[in-house]
């Protein structure tokens, strides 16, 4: 009989969970900053739920005024697995966290009001670093970036610039 | 009547090793939580203003990339005791905490659902070595975590048209996020591999309740979660997934036999 009862009450949670499902999301969710602290332990789970589009964060860099842009590169890729790599991961795994953060970048542009300027937000300040963070294990010397979050087709190809930076400049790394 | 205690000490065994992973990962990768790296939290705390006064001074100590540090070489030490001595509370319940600490830094996780789940096992094993009717409890809500990540994956998926002709299996295997090996991206570049993966992806996430239903179901399941999970770290790099998600399922076994 108890086994019964659980395997009816198993039953009508995924039910419950299908029938919820169908219904679409037409609120913000709960807006309170000590909730969302608590939010990681009660997932929705719901992974690729935004697949209609893949945008990347694209970078193109040169060490001087008088040269060139490089051609817009993607700024990650994470690398081929090997087996090591299942237990430490560490460079894949950092390339992943980028990757969520730039789910949050996305988000925060379309929540965005014109009180504060987007590129004082932290979403923004955290891009920037990613960035930087990156093209500095590319160059010893001082650097001028610009980057950009774009819409890219199922073959990578650029299809629409989200969010363009302006120029920056990386001084030398005397670390 | 299969020993709820058990299975959580397994389940701490595991969960014990994937921290000792996901804390040298950290350890190795301190270079990006500094003031010229990633994560500096002399920016991110801009997200914690609305906490108290004590509270965000208390954060201001924890969160300084030598302390974080600190901070993880322990979490890594720790993660070896649970694997070791997987009965003592007070070594999950500091994994639970570091691990929540790791959810501030990264404005809510670093690697997703790896770290929820991992958050859940962990809060399950502080409350189930409590008392042997929350070890029963904790199992089921986890049990019940677990089968629900794989089937609301699994609903996302069939109600894009992507998954359901396969173009998002091509997608994901090409996309320039991931370096897939070559061999898996030619397979997928066929039409008819494409949507034989993507549906078998669907039909396994989609069905997976029924690891409760019998016991060579059980097996069934439980394995090709293991394969699942292998498949993802060869193709996307996922490791933490694989790690987690098969500390788990201890939980379900468990709750399978409960039910014969």
């Amino acid at each position: 009989m108890n086994t019964l009862i659980i395997i009816l009450c198993v039953l009508l949670y995924f039910v419950l969970l299908v029938a919820f499902s169908l219904f679409k999301k037409t609120s913000q969710g709960i807006e309170n900053k000590y909730i969302n602290l608590i939010k990681p332990l009660i997932p929705s789970w719901k992974f690729y739920d935004d697949f209609e589009e893949t945008r990347l964060l694209f970078f193109r860099s040169k060490i001087s005024d008088e040269e060139t842009f490089s051609e817009w590169a993607p700024l990650y890729q994470t690398p081929t697995p090997t087996l090591p790599a299942l237990f430490i991961n560490n460079q894949g795994n950092l390339i992943l966290a980028a990757q969520s953060h730039i789910q949050t970048l996305i988000h925060d542009i379309c929540e965005h009001n014109d009180e504060t300027a987007f590129q004082d937000t932290l979403t923004y300040k955290i891009t920037k670093n990613l960035v930087s963070y990156a093209l500095r294990k590319k160059y010893t010397k001082a650097f001028i970036y610009q980057f950009k979050l774009a819409s890219v087709s199922v073959k990578a190809e650029i299809m629409e610039d989200i969010l363009v930076s302006p120029l920056y400049e990386e001084e030398e790394s005397h670390a | 009547m299969p020993d709820s205690h058990e299975a959580l000490i397994l389940i701490g065994r595991l969960m014990g090793l994937a921290v000792f992973f996901q804390s040298l990962e950290f350890i190795k990768m301190k270079e990006s939580i500094t003031e010229t790296g990633i994560w500096r939290w002399s920016e991110l705390r801009s997200d914690y203003l609305f906490m108290p006064d004590k509270m965000l001074k208390a954060l201001d100590w924890l969160m300084t990339p030598k302390r974080f540090m600190e901070i993880m070489t322990l979490r890594f030490y720790t993660g070896l005791l649970a694997f070791l001595y997987p009965h003592f509370i007070l070594i999950f319940i500091f994994l639970f905490l570091t691990t929540f600490l790791i959810t501030l830094r990264w404005r809510g996780s670093f690697n997703g659902g790896s770290d929820y789940l991992t958050l859940i096992i962990l809060l399950c094993l502080c409350v189930g070595f409590v008392h042997p009717l929350l070890g029963k409890a904790a199992l089921w809500y986890l049990t019940l975590q677990v089968i629900s990540s794989y089937f609301m994956a699994g609903l996302y998926k069939l109600k894009q048209k992507k998954w359901r002709d396969g173009t998002a299996v091509y997608g994901f295997v090409t996309s320039a996020s991931y370096k897939t090996p070559l061999f898996i991206v030619e397979k997928c570049e066929d039409e008819a591999i494409a949507k034989f993966i993507a549906w078998s992806v669907i039909l396994f996430e989609l069905t997976f309740p029924l690891v409760l239903a019998h016991p060579y179901l059980t097996i069934f399941y439980l394995v090709a979660g293991l394969l699942f999970h292998l498949g993802n770290f060869l193709t996307f790099g996922l490791n933490r997934f694989f790690w987690v998600w098969s500390a788990s399922y201890p939980a379900l076994y468990y709750c399978s036999k409960l039910l014969r």
